[in-house]
């Protein structure tokens, strides 16, 4: 096939892409020219100057206690070992087996950091030097009290499976900023996938088209499964094999023109192709100084496989990667994930440890690369852990209060909203997944309200018809 | 308007109705509050694609409702500020439907968003799962 005829290929492809997505698409997105829909990787223009570039969301899978991380409660320990209050109790409907056991003090030592006066527990001595970069937010709140539920409403804004990760939106929005990598890249450590909520479906395209989704990096040399050309095959071979491939792709597209899943599958054995070279090189940790790999912890055990993740992040960043979704894992089987049902001080203590040196050194590092300006860092969970006990020395799932932190890409630190006096229920600045996904669009440029795709004949958004910008933290 | 969101100001009708001819109000339950935010999401789509006709009709299922939902309040003691509530988001429903009857669809635009805020100022009180 020749350039030409490829090109007319693409072409044709791409016009009956750009029809079907042109039907999709809101009307008020900015959308330049049917030109820029012929690749659905496209860059495209935001609605506002944007304050940050890229994403990195640090998911913390099966929700850590900021009971004993962030969230200081003097009256919590006050009251500790006594039934929760009545009036704290009002109205409130435990959905897990385990009952409202009696309040739970922290266990953990406590100081404040830095200019801002955060409060952070000495399970995480590393990110306490880092708090003057860091806006809290400690009034969070959702629905549902499972993993999975309260997994999809952070990361699609819906409650069952189908709609779009909060990455895919963005890809759909903006386009890639770099052709020969994937611009929503999704990095899982740990072992199993115990705490649920951390499957494929949240990091799922919905029902944006299918070239959206999120791509999942492998640990090691090859971060893509069989990204990496057979041995025994040459160049030339290999390009030719794709020529065919898309040959016949042209022959098919002729009749199944709003296909955006085999469109996207044309377009995946090219971008396959050229990231045969640039996903390895991507990853490539050997190109770090030893001191870069001390900074985050790799080398050591126990923060080994987070820090990898991270020090990956912040290469796919300089490389314009728009979002990378990255989920924490057990570093072992010590431990299953953050939820922490019982044994709460061992498992938070492994936890902690594997994630704490590694998000202090991607701060510290992006901000000496002058990166953290144009680099949004959000850590988050599905919910956060109840005041009251569980099996004895664990927590519960809470979503009526926790603390959820951003930093870098243009937000203020400090600290906004707060909950109640022992730490279960937001009471001032309360900040709902939709507001905090609204944000983080915000600071790529983007109006949630103004993001839309027609899909069974309505105006689908990110934040569905909810979110508001917490403007109390942008910069 | 596609048939699901043809469906749901037809199924709020009725069951206003419906409650109405037994009691003369309404059981504010879950059932109910899923076709009302099904209703306002409908609204939302239907302001943002300009289709007066369907947009219209949210509306006016939303502000029926929502008057029911206020009279409901209104006889129970100790919900002064659920009858606020009920009575402000009728408001802005009433406020969208104005403006979508002008054709002005940025204004419905901004009353639904304030209706959506509105309704989960509501959820802070009278949602605690």
């Amino acid at each position: 096939m020749t350039h030409s005829s490829r090109r007319d290929f693409l072409g044709h492809a791409g016009l009956g892409l750009g029809a079907a997505a042109l039907g999709g698409l809101g009307l008020q997105l900015n959308v330049a020219s049917a030109a820029e829909l012929e690749d659905p990787q496209a860059p495209r223009q935001p609605h506002f100057p944007a304050k940050a570039k890229s994403v990195i969301w640090l998911h913390m899978a099966g929700a850590p206690s900021t009971l004993d991380l962030f969230d200081y409660k003097p009256e919590l320990i006050r009251l500790a070992g006594k039934p929760l209050p009545d009036s704290f109790a009002k109205n409130l409907k435990t959905a897990t087996d385990g009952g409202v056991g009696n309040l739970l003090a922290t266990k953990r030592t406590w100081t404040q950091h830095g200019e801002t006066g955060a409060w952070v527990s000495d399970f995480l001595p590393n990110l306490a030097r880092q708090v003057d970069d860091i806006a809290f937010l400690k009034g969070c709140k959702t629905e549902g009290a499972t993993h999975v539920i309260s997994s999809l409403k952070l990361h699609t804004a819906g409650l069952v499976p189908g709609r779009p990760a909060l990455g895919s939106w963005v890809q759909y929005a903006l386009g890639s900023a770099n052709p020969d990598l994937p611009a929503f890249v999704v990095l899982p450590t740990g072992v199993g996938a115990a705490g649920g909520g951390r499957g494929a479906v949240i990091w799922s395209s919905g029902f944006l088209p299918a070239a959206y989704q999120g791509t999942a990096f492998r640990k090691g040399d090859s971060p893509i499964l069989h990204l990496a050309r057979p041995e025994g095959v040459i160049d030339t071979e290999q390009r030719n094999t794709l020529d065919l491939i898309a040959s016949l792709n042209e022959h098919g597209a002729i009749t199944r023109t709003g296909d955006t899943e085999l469109a996207a599958r044309a377009k995946s054995y090219e971008l396959a192709y050229r990231m045969e070279k640039s996903a390895p090189e991507a990853v490539d940790l050997t190109k770090e100084t030893a001191a870069t790999r001390e900074l985050y912890g790799i080398g050591t055990k126990e923060t080994d496989e987070y820090g990898t993740a991270l020090l990956r992040a912040r290469r796919l960043v300089e490389r314009n990667v728009r979002f990378i979704h990255v989920i924490s894992g057990a570093p072992d089987a010590a431990v299953d994930s953050w939820d922490a049902h019982n044994n709460l001080e061992k498992n938070h203590a492994v936890m902690s440890k594997s994630v704490d040196k590694p998000i202090a050194g991607l701060l510290a590092d992006l901000k000496a690369r002058g990166l953290l300006d144009s680099t949004l860092v959000v850590w988050t969970s599905e919910f956060g852990r109840t005041p009251y006990g569980q099996s004895g020395n664990g927590r519960d799932h809470n979503p009526w209060g926790y603390t959820s932190w951003l930093a870098g890409g243009g937000i203020k630190p400090g600290s906004y909203g707060s909950t109640d006096e022992i730490g279960l229920r937001a009471q001032t600045g309360i900040v709902d997944t939709y507001d905090l996904q609204a944000t983080i669009l915000h600071q790529l440029g983007l109006d949630n309200r103004k993001v839309t795709f027609q899909y069974q004949g309505r105006q689908e958004r990110p934040t569905t018809v909810f979110g508001d910008v917490i403007k109390e933290i942008v910069a | 308007m596609n048939l699901i969101n043809k469906r749901f100001p037809i199924a709020l009708a009725s069951l206003v109705l419906a409650g109405a001819a037994l009691c003369a109000g309404i059981d504010v339950d879950g059932e109910l509050m899923r076709g009302v935010d099904d209703t306002a999401k409908s609204l939302d789509s239907n302001v943002a694609m300009k289709d007066d006709k369907a947009a219209a009709a949210d509306a006016r299922a939303l502000v029926e409702i929502f008057s029911r939902i206020e009279s409901h309040y209104g006889e129970k003691p100790g919900t002064a500020d659920a009858v606020g509530f009920a009575h402000r988001t009728q408001a802005l429903a009433a406020q969208a439907l104005q403006a979508i009857e002008a054709k002005d669809f940025d204004a419905a635009g901004e009353a639904v968003n304030q209706l959506t805020r509105s309704c989960k100022n509501c959820h802070e009180v009278y949602k605690k799962d």
